[in-house]
């Protein structure tokens, strides 16, 4: 229903689109676009590094250098039809997971502003649960190439379709925005798919001169049919399948996040700061994830150095079903499935990273920036790289080197 | 004696030559327009926040200058406290999350005076050679 909404949205904005307007009249139409040219080189060669966690393929393994990690391509519409009601579409072209770059839909919503302090959206938008969580696509809004795997990867399904609400508040000399959003959304992978349903969030900004706060709490249900399945294999197994299923299944619990993110930025340089806590009974655990950037700027330059940490604060081993319990096959069933379990309970992020960059402003909406990163797996951790070669060994170090144009127009 | 009477000198210098810098630049609405006076918050709304409304204005529609004019570079700097890279920062953040978009911003201050007397709910910022009767000049407190 939703999904159709979305559609229906990008069609009569399309159609409404053949009439621009000149400044200041409505229905007035404005156009904007994003995007980054990058590439990326992993030393880690049996292995690919990713940004985003179900692509095909990456940096490292498949590619000595790779263009498609962080290259993208985003182009944005509104329509402003009353000075209460307006249609914003946004759609992003980037390596997806089947090979492809064909576009997604990342905005699509109707917005009516009640009030010039609360406003209304109802379509597809983008989960608030993190600081930079909004924009995280557009490069050339954040000081780095990519955000910092370590808190930007954790939500699975950033994308939902539903409603959200906006309320601006002043007290004294602080803006105050508070965000409450409601909806569901799915994603596509290689081998299947993930819905999201009843997730719900609620942050809020306050910015105060310089300095802007962030917290954001925010529960995801996720779904998968893979993981649906495995579980009801495990059941097969009595009793101790049905305990192990119903401890560590995915679908029907929520996954909850907490964040709190503050920023300060008087101009020659700023200082950010990121810290989240993921928490399920589920095979994702609970983790907790941390992240600093500073940077100082010179002119058009603008050096910075980042510090991120991810933690899994839940069990990463399981022993699961004994073998020795049941006869053959199932016996060789049971190991199959604790291998597979443990594999998954043990790929959580956990890894410590340092991160260098040279931003260069060279031009009115253009930047170039390189960056180095050293990131240091931990405890056998595989560092969510994918598309894992036989020689692959979790738990080692990575060096990345990125190169990246990022515009805005 | 010379050498403090010469530093006397260019603190008087100094501080005559930041006087008429800051005459350099008045923000202003048509001669029509109710607002006489603003609170520097207040600008920082408009020309930020995409806000088009204050406490007690039907609508305001405050308007800029090109990013190359030096009008503008002022402006930000003296009332707005922003640089250029945070405010390139600033509005992708907002264009993209479809929060807002940056005020319309016109080539000099001439076409600001053109299109501020033409609209009494306009704002603008202006270099003082261009004020004449049908503008009046907006006290930023």
């Amino acid at each position: 229903m939703l999904r159709h909404f979305v559609r229906s949205c990008a069609i009569s904005l399309a159609i409404c689109s053949g009439a621009a307007l000149a400044d200041n009249s409505l229905p007035s139409l404005t156009l904007n676009g994003f995007g980054t040219l990058g590439v990326v080189h992993s030393d880690v060669s049996d292995a690919d590094f990713v940004s985003d966690p179900f692509a095909s393929s990456g940096a490292g393994y498949s590619s000595n250098w790779s263009a498609e990690v962080d290259s993208r391509l985003g182009l944005q519409a509104t329509i402003a039809a009353t000075s209460e009601l307006s249609t914003t579409v946004q759609v992003v072209s980037e390596k997806r997971f089947d090979g492809s770059y064909s576009p997604d839909i990342e905005w699509a919503y109707l917005q009516y502003d009640a009030t010039p302090q609360l406003s209304f959206r109802v379509g597809r938008m983008v989960q608030g649960n993190f600081l930079n969580s909004e924009y995280r696509k557009v490069s050339f809004a954040t000081p780095w190439v990519r955000p910092p795997a370590e808190i930007y990867r954790l939500v699975p399904v950033a994308n939902f379709d539903g409603v959200d609400l906006r309320y601006r508040y002043y007290v004294g000399e602080l803006i105050n925005d508070l965000r409450l959003s409601y909806g569901g959304g799915s994603l596509e992978y290689e081998t299947g798919d993930i819905e999201s349903s009843d997730s719900w969030g609620v942050s809020q900004q306050t910015r105060w001169g310089n300095t802007t706060l962030f917290a954001g709490y925010g529960e995801v249900n996720v779904s998968a049919e893979e993981l649906t399945q495995f579980f009801d294999v495990y059941r097969l197994f009595g009793p101790p399948g049905e305990a192990l299923a119903d401890r560590y299944e995915v679908d029907g619990k929520p996954l909850r996040f907490l964040s709190v993110g503050v920023n300060y930025d008087p101009g020659q340089w700023f200082v950010e700061g990121e810290w989240v806590r993921l928490s399920s009974s589920t095979l994702l655990g609970s983790s907790e994830s941390a992240h600093m950037t500073a940077g100082y700027r010179l002119g058009k330059w603008t050096p910075y150095a980042a510090l991120g940490r991810a933690r899994v604060t839940s069990n990463t081993f399981e022993p699961g079903l004994n073998p020795a319990f049941y006869p053959s096959p199932f016996a060789e069933g049971a190991v199959l499935l604790n291998s597979t379990l443990n594999a998954l309970i043990s790929s959580g992020l956990q890894q410590d990273s340092r991160t260098i960059g040279l931003r260069w402003d060279f031009r009115p909406g253009m930047a170039l920036t390189a960056q180095y990163d050293h990131v240091d797996f931990r405890s056998g951790s595989p560092g969510g790289l994918i598309n894992q070669q036989p020689g692959f060994q979790p738990g080692g170090t990575m060096n990345l080197f990125s190169l990246a144009l990022d515009f805005v127009f | 004696m010379a050498k403090r009477l010469s530093r006397w000198y260019c603190c008087v210098l100094l501080s005559l030559l930041s006087c008429t810098v800051y005459a350099d630049l008045v923000v202003v609405v048509s001669a029509e327009a109710a607002l006489s006076r603003i609170q520097r918050q207040e600008l920082k709304d408009l020309y930020l926040e995409s806000r088009n409304s204050l406490p007690g204005q039907a609508r305001i529609t405050p308007i800029d200058q090109s990013e190359r004019s030096r009008e503008r570079s002022e402006f930000y700097r003296r009332y707005i406290e922003k640089t250029p890279a945070q405010l390139r920062t600033h509005w992708a953040r907002l264009i993209f999350t479809g929060r807002g978009q940056p005020p319309q911003a016109l080539a000099d201050s001439q076409a600001v005076v053109e299109r501020l007397i033409r609209d009494p709910y306009a704002l603008g910022y202006i270099d003082p050679d261009f004020l004449d009767e049908r503008l009046k000049v907006v006290t930023v407190e």
